[in-house]
């Protein structure tokens, strides 16, 4: 297939984004953290609809505000859930989550 | 007001959604009230909807009159609207549930309200997936659906908000993903119309970025697709009630499974696209691990647990007729998909009311002889057993037949193989089951009857299972074949250049 190079540099920033923010969601051991990395996913979208918005076509722009305002709404309330789950299983340092019976 | 029928069915849940919640406060029978007739009353407008779009075709509806790309279009076709009927019956039966499992786990009145309002918004989210064209508002529909579906969740399950997060965590990540898919498809065509996407593919001639967009549309769908495995969701299985879990694993996945189904072939079968073997052979691969999930739900010793590997399982016959393709093939998928739809449903609404407690373990020793005491409701579970085995005349037989007969004539051999010895190892789980439920011996756990309310609804859906498969000829010729790409259907081939007609 013939991949062009030169759009993995124009967009290599909300590429970085998307790609810690989907190797987050799936690793990182803290509720906290896998809510930021899912933000960084969705702030990637945001940044590409920005980096193809243009004054002869704002379509992208308005798509990046209704990303930005989805990501916010989420946001928000996978906080409310990290918050109310108030770290009941607790996570140890090798970032295994113990046995909810085990507290 | 019948000209904007289409939004209405979108609104009306959604503004009973509301007022369901906001009655709560005030009455909570009047609250269920109105959650069963805003549910009723779009059962009732879908219902009226078919006769037309049947007589004058696919109803175009543009919200605001704006066209795209910043208008939204709704589409309901015969099938879209057949399946929103079995959607709606699948909530309806969800919230009639919803009241006696509030009665047995003791759940407050007030979250049983909340509970409702819910379900009533995410099965406005259900429809709007099946009825809209447009990428973007596709992504907020599904993103407000796994919101309704983690709000539920948490409604239902004391102390659930682990679940709940993981739940919203990944639902969001599949439909973040899903989003990406979408702009990149964006990106090169400059626009988000799902029938105008093909068309703008074409003259864009992007393969690599089609294929691209095609393999995170898939993946975005992937937490669906793994919804409710044992395997990744254990805790949430033991903890949620069956009901639910019947709802999102019917509904949510199944409508996920046919928005896939559009982007395949509305979207990304543009003429010219060549599959890579090595995607060809991972999608085989993909094919093969929900295959071998009916081998492992044999092995269950939980019949909730079973259940829920059996839904995934199935997974595995759409998965087939999207691969193979031809019309035949389509055609047994979209008729498995009506029929998963029933089953599922069916079979995880049995556990909830077989079970004396709200939450646990559902062993198959509990429901030894059980047909003995209470045919009806073993006839029920005998024939989702057999829908799902292929046995006529249940409407997973004729489903499966056509799979059969799509991929003979495509001289598949390498998913003929695998599918033909699944479903004659079926047969195997699906016998012992019978055996299991007309055995002599008798245990504990039948000791009270079980109200006709409670079983109602799977009598429901077991008939609904068989009239499937009566009238699958009709169910074929009136929904299921105008649901399939132009190239399958009857009609006169328009003059453009996919279908190998030049341009005048």
């Amino acid at each position: 297939m013939g991949v062009d190079l030169g759009n993995a540099f124009h967009y290599f920033i909300p590429f970085l984004l998307c790609l810690i923010g989907f190797h987050g969601v799936l690793f990182h051991a803290s509720p906290w953290g896998k809510t930021g990395a899912w933000c960084s996913f969705q702030l990637g979208l945001a940044v590409f609809l920005l980096q193809l918005a243009s004054p002869s076509n704002p379509l992208p722009l308005a798509l990046a505000w209704l990303v930005l305002a989805v990501t916010a709404a989420l946001g928000i309330l996978l906080a409310l859930f990290c918050v109310k789950w108030g770290g009941r299983p607790k996570f140890s340092e090798g970032g295994k989550t113990s046995k909810r019976g085990s507290r | 007001m019948k000209n904007h029928l289409p939004a209405l069915l979108l609104i009306l849940p959604l503004a009973g959604a509301w007022l369901s919640f906001l009655l709560g406060f005030l009455s909570h029978r009047l609250s269920r009230l109105t959650a069963f007739l805003a549910l009723l009353l779009t059962f009732y407008g879908t219902a009226t909807s078919i006769p037309q779009v049947l007589k004058e075709g696919p109803w175009h509806y543009f919200l605001g009159g704006w066209a795209p790309p910043w208008g939204i279009e709704l589409v309901i076709t015969p099938f879209s609207a057949f399946l929103a009927c079995f959607l709606l019956l699948m909530a309806l039966a969800a919230l009639s549930t919803l009241g006696s499992f509030s009665l047995v786990a003791g759940l407050l009145k007030s979250r049983e309200s909340l509970g409702g309002a819910l379900l009533l918004a995410g099965t406005s989210a259900f429809l709007a997936l099946l009825w809209v064209r447009d990428g973007f508002t596709l992504y907020l529909f599904l993103q407000i659906a796994v919101v309704a579906a983690t709000g539920l969740l948490v409604c239902t399950i004391r102390q659930g908000w682990p679940d709940g997060f993981h739940f919203l965590l990944g639902g969001s990540l599949g439909a973040s993903l899903f989003l990406a898919g979408i702009l990149f498809l964006y990106s090169v065509t400059g626009t988000l119309h799902l029938d105008d996407l093909l068309a703008q593919l074409f003259i864009a001639k992007n393969f690599p970025m089609a294929l691209t967009a095609g393999i995170l549309l898939v993946g975005g769908m992937g937490f669906l697709f793994s919804f409710p495995s044992p395997y990744f969701f254990s805790r949430l299985l033991n903890l949620a009630p069956p009901f639910l879990l019947g709802l999102l694993s019917s509904v949510m996945v199944r409508v996920a499974a046919y928005v896939l189904f559009l982007f395949l072939f509305f979207v990304l079968d543009v003429p010219g696209l060549a599959q890579p073997s090595w995607l060809t052979g991972s999608a085989y691969l993909l094919t093969l691990v929900f295959l071998f999930d009916f081998f492992m739900a044999a092995r269950q010793k939980d019949f909730l647990h079973s259940v829920a590997t059996l839904s995934v399982a199935q997974l595995a016959f759409l998965f087939i007729g999207f691969e193979a393709g031809n019309k035949s093939a389509l055609t047994g998928s979209l008729m498995e998909l009506l029929s998963q739809m029933v089953t599922v449903m069916g079979l995880f609404l049995a556990v909830g009311v077989l079970s004396l407690k709200p939450s646990g373990s559902h062993p198959f020793s509990k429901l030894a002889g059980l047909g003995r005491q209470d045919f009806g409701m073993a006839l029920a579970l005998i024939v989702f057993a057999f829908s799902i085995a292929g046995v006529p005349p249940t409407g997973g037989c004729f489903g499966k037949y056509y799979l059969l007969q799509g991929l003979w004539e495509k001289k598949d051999w390498f998913l003929l193989a695998p599918l033909v010895a699944t479903l004659l190892f079926n047969l195997w789980p699906a016998a012992r089951f019978l055996w299991l439920l007309f055995e002599h011996r008798k245990t504990e756990s039948f000791q009270a009857p079980i109200p006709f309310s409670a079983k109602a609804p799977m009598f429901l859906l077991a008939l609904l299972v068989i009239l499937l498969g009566i009238f699958h000829q009709n169910v074929i010729q009136n929904f299921i074949e105008p649901a399939l790409p132009k190239a399958y259907q009857n009609i006169p081939l328009p003059n453009v250049p996919f279908l190998g007609h030049e341009v005048e």
